[in-house]
């Protein structure tokens, strides 16, 4: 299962994206399991903050910095961390 | 919407007749010192003595650590008044918020980020790796940056500036953060970012370097800033990070989800509008330009939903009742936006 996260938005405005397969990263996949991307809020706008795209195989959500908690935050930042 | 500035016959009218000696004289300061034509600051001084606004006119500052937490404000480390605290992104906000208070109230007569003496909090020491500042609607926050791309958000002056312009904007009635709304929005804390930095500096606008962020990329970055309002687009072109994105003009408009539709991209296009009339109009770029975005921003007649045509006539407006409609400085307007592709009609 491919999991990609883009982030754009903040001060500089600038895109980071990352990509991984939870086939070489078994911590994915038992994040993905506990994630509901159909739960996610729609991202209120607000100045500078980050924005973000979760894609776990073709779903895809928007989701506001403000909204990111939890095991969705920690499958974002681990797939910032380690993916490519 | 209203154009606060003092105009020259009006100075003329209290020189001449006002009965009250010491404005009398502060208005002849004034024309002397700009030979008839109007010195912002010093006009600001006049409205801010003839109509006391309530506010001490001094700031009222507290910095807080968040100890690479994200609970906020965090311990505070600075109250007003008190001394250096020795952590260096501390000390540099409490003087670029003191720098930024000063500005507006100099420059324009404002009391604060709400006019009304609203006291600056920030939060330095933001989570971990944060490569990133913002307003929070009450407080600014900045993180430590990564290292590898930016090494601080605390140490440009024009950081503070912007997101405190947020503040600004939020309080003036705001713009919808989304679409050409939101890339307003952020064009207008690129411009008094700028403006700050350039008050700072005693600069003229062709003396500043019109660039957003200078001097927070790490060592091997190829790039100068995060932005260039005098040529969108330049500011960097990086193997890791990608070339600047932003457009110069509206036939070059990003369309795009991301971002909130592209707000610090399109940016570029009412950045380098503002640059081209304050550069043609010349002089202190606070004082004519910036005090005509100024008070088209807090006018209170500029929609949530403003579109870059909608603000464009309203400065070209705006210039009209400040300077005249056959004026230079609103030649100057109407022809920057003209450059940039944008009808100010």
């Amino acid at each position: 299962m491919k999991v990609t996260v883009t982030r754009s938005g903040g001060f500089a405005g600038m895109v980071r994206r990352a990509e991984i397969d939870s086939a070489d990263h078994p911590a994915v996949a038992r994040l993905v399991d506990e994630i509901d991307l159909g739960d996610v809020p729609e991202p209120a706008p607000a100045p500078d903050r980050f924005v973000y795209e979760v894609e776990v195989d073709d779903h895809c959500v928007p989701v506001a910095e403000t909204d990111l908690c939890g095991p969705l935050r920690d499958l974002v930042d681990y797939v910032l961390a380690h993916g490519r | 919407m209203k154009c606060a500035i003092v105009p020259p016959h009006v100075l003329d009218h209290i020189a001449e007749n006002h009965r009250d000696e010491r404005l009398r004289e502060s208005a002849q300061r004034t024309l002397a010192i700009d030979g008839g034509r109007r010195s912002a600051r010093v006009a600001a001084q006049l409205i801010a003595s003839a109509e006391p606004t309530g506010g001490s006119g001094a700031p009222k500052r507290t910095v807080h650590d968040a100890g690479h937490r994200e609970r906020l404000p965090g311990r505070t480390v600075r109250a007003e008044g008190a001394p250096a605290t020795g952590d260096r992104a501390a000390d540099e906000i409490y003087d670029w918020l003191g720098v930024t208070f000063d500005f507006y109230r100099s420059a324009y007569g404002r009391d604060s980020i709400d006019g009304a003496g609203l006291p600056l909090v920030a939060t330095v020491h933001y989570s971990v790796d944060y490569d990133n500042a913002f307003w929070d609607g009450s407080q600014m926050v900045y993180g430590d940056g990564d290292r590898q791309v930016f090494t601080t958000f605390t140490g440009p002056l024009d950081v503070t500036g912007h997101e405190l312009t947020h503040g600004v904007t939020q309080y003036s009635g705001g713009l919808d953060y989304t679409g050409q709304s939101g890339a307003l929005n952020e064009s207008l804390s690129d411009v008094f970012g700028s403006l700050v930095k350039q008050y700072h500096l005693g600069q003229t606008a062709d003396q500043a370097d019109w660039l957003i962020g200078q001097g927070m990329f790490a060592a091997g970055v190829r790039g100068v800033a995060l932005r260039s309002m005098k040529a969108p687009g330049t500011a960097y072109d990086d193997p890791n990070l990608g070339r600047d994105p932003q457009p110069d003009h509206m036939t070059r408009f990003v369309r795009t989800a991301r971002d909130n539709g592209g707000v610090h991209i399109n940016s570029g296009i009412p950045n380098r509008a503002f640059y081209l009339a304050a550069t043609a109009i010349g002089g202190h770029a606070w004082e004519k330009a910036g005090r005509i975005w100024y008070e088209t921003l807090t006018g209170g007649g500029l929609p949530k939903d403003a579109e870059f045509a909608t603000f464009a006539r309203m400065t070209a407006e705006c210039a009209g009742r400040l300077f005249g409609v056959k004026s230079a400085e609103s030649d100057a307007v109407r022809r920057a936006w003209a450059t940039v592709g944008v009808e100010a009609g």
